[in-house]
């Protein structure tokens, strides 16, 4: 009983903190529709694009309700700082995102100038010609 | 896939120098249904393999994806028409004779001319001409490639060269090469930049100048959310 208690209590102090945090960041502005979705989209983006605030995220939320005392407030704290983070779209940089979704593979078994001047030049000497591979996207990226 | 067959990727380290560029990035897609399922596909991705001589000249391209043999088999042919025209006296006239005639024939939806390598090479006076070095492909056009599989297996190596669509995709591709044998015998032997926008707007329908590649129209002109809407897209 005691330990469903200060579960609801703790879920309750980060619900609060939550809205409150939602009201400060724009008090004159009216809501948004779909305030709703981009939390839930920033904090699915957080968790699949930054495994290391991934983690924080579940561990702010798993720690601090089990333990008690000043610990307990501290520990909540901090999973109300993490939720937050979690919900800002900016907090991951963008490299790291694309980096998740797109992840880095081998461009295959060919070996690669790095670029068309570094072709051109090798062409001259080995009297081969240059084979020039365009696309959108990077060969050496999983979806291209 | 492509360049992870062995046998793709020792034959471009044999007979080419070879480079990649991205000239923008992919579109990706991506659908989060829910608890963990999420689907991620490319959208509109689109190659194009220029064969150049070391002055970056572009000899020939070929637009769009290849299945494996065949793509070799092209390549092949191009390299000696790099070597042919390099040992013609006149480089662009040969390569602009060799456009049109191919672009010739396709347009009158016969096969295009195969190039073969001289059988009388080692005498060296003899002049290189287009009549020479191209044969007609004859019943091997699209080369000696294994049976197609309409339902391949994906998880058995081998099998996704195979696949009937990637089959599909390259005899629509050989038939887009007509375009760029036009552009070429217009445009004689230029860099590839200079032709690339064009390439892509024109032969492979995505244009690169549009952030949207030609759909940003369909994908919001009926979306009611217009603060979603790019604005540039709203003042339309």
């Amino acid at each position: 009983m005691h330990v469903r208690l200060t579960s609801c209590v703790g879920a309750l102090l980060i619900l609060v903190a939550v809205c409150q945090e939602v009201q400060a960041q724009s008090p004159d502005s009216p809501p948004k529709r779909d305030v709703t979705t981009r939390v839930a989209q920033a904090s699915l983006e957080h968790i699949i694009s930054a495994p290391s605030s991934s983690r924080s995220l579940d561990q702010g939320l798993r720690t601090p309700l089990a333990t008690s005392g000043s610990s307990r407030t501290k520990a909540q704290s901090e999973a109300v700082k993490a939720l937050v983070r979690a919900r800002e779209p900016f907090s991951t940089s963008s490299e790291d995102s694309a980096r998740a979704v797109n992840p880095k593979v081998s461009a295959g078994k060919v070996k690669w100038h790095n670029d068309f001047s570094s072709a051109l030049a090798a062409s001259k000497t080995s009297g081969k010609p240059v084979l020039l591979f365009q696309m959108m996207g990077r060969l050496d990226d999983r979806f291209c | 896939m492509l360049f992870s067959d062995e046998k793709v990727a020792t034959m471009i380290n044999d007979q080419y120098e070879p480079v990649w560029v991205s000239l923008r990035p992919v579109p990706i897609v991506r659908i989060d249904f829910g608890n963990g399922n999420v689907v991620t596909r490319t959208l509109h991705g689109n190659i194009a393999t220029y064969v150049c001589d070391a002055d970056a000249r572009v000899i020939d391209i070929l637009p769009g994806i290849y299945e494996p043999s065949i793509y070799c088999d092209r390549l092949t042919q191009l390299w000696w028409l790099h070597r042919y025209a390099h040992e013609n006296r006149d480089l662009t006239a040969f390569l602009r004779q060799y456009h049109m005639k191919q672009a010739a024939l396709l347009a009158k939806h016969e096969e295009p001319m195969r190039v073969a390598p001289m059988r009388d090479m080692s005498k060296a006076a003899i002049e290189i001409t287009l009549e020479r070095i191209l044969e007609p492909a004859g019943t091997h056009h699209l080369g000696e490639v294994a049976k197609p599989l309409t339902h391949p297996n994906f998880d058995r190596p081998g099998q996704l060269p195979r696949w009937s669509k990637l089959f599909e995709d390259t005899k629509v591709n050989e038939r887009a090469r007509k375009q760029i044998h036009d552009l070429l015998a217009a445009q004689g032997p230029v860099r590839p930049d200079v032709i690339t926008k064009k390439v892509y707007r024109e032969i492979l329908h995505a244009d690169l100048d549009d952030p949207y590649l030609g759909l940003g129209e369909t994908l919001f002109a009926t979306y009611p959310f217009r603060e979603d809407v790019p604005i540039a897209l709203r003042a339309k």
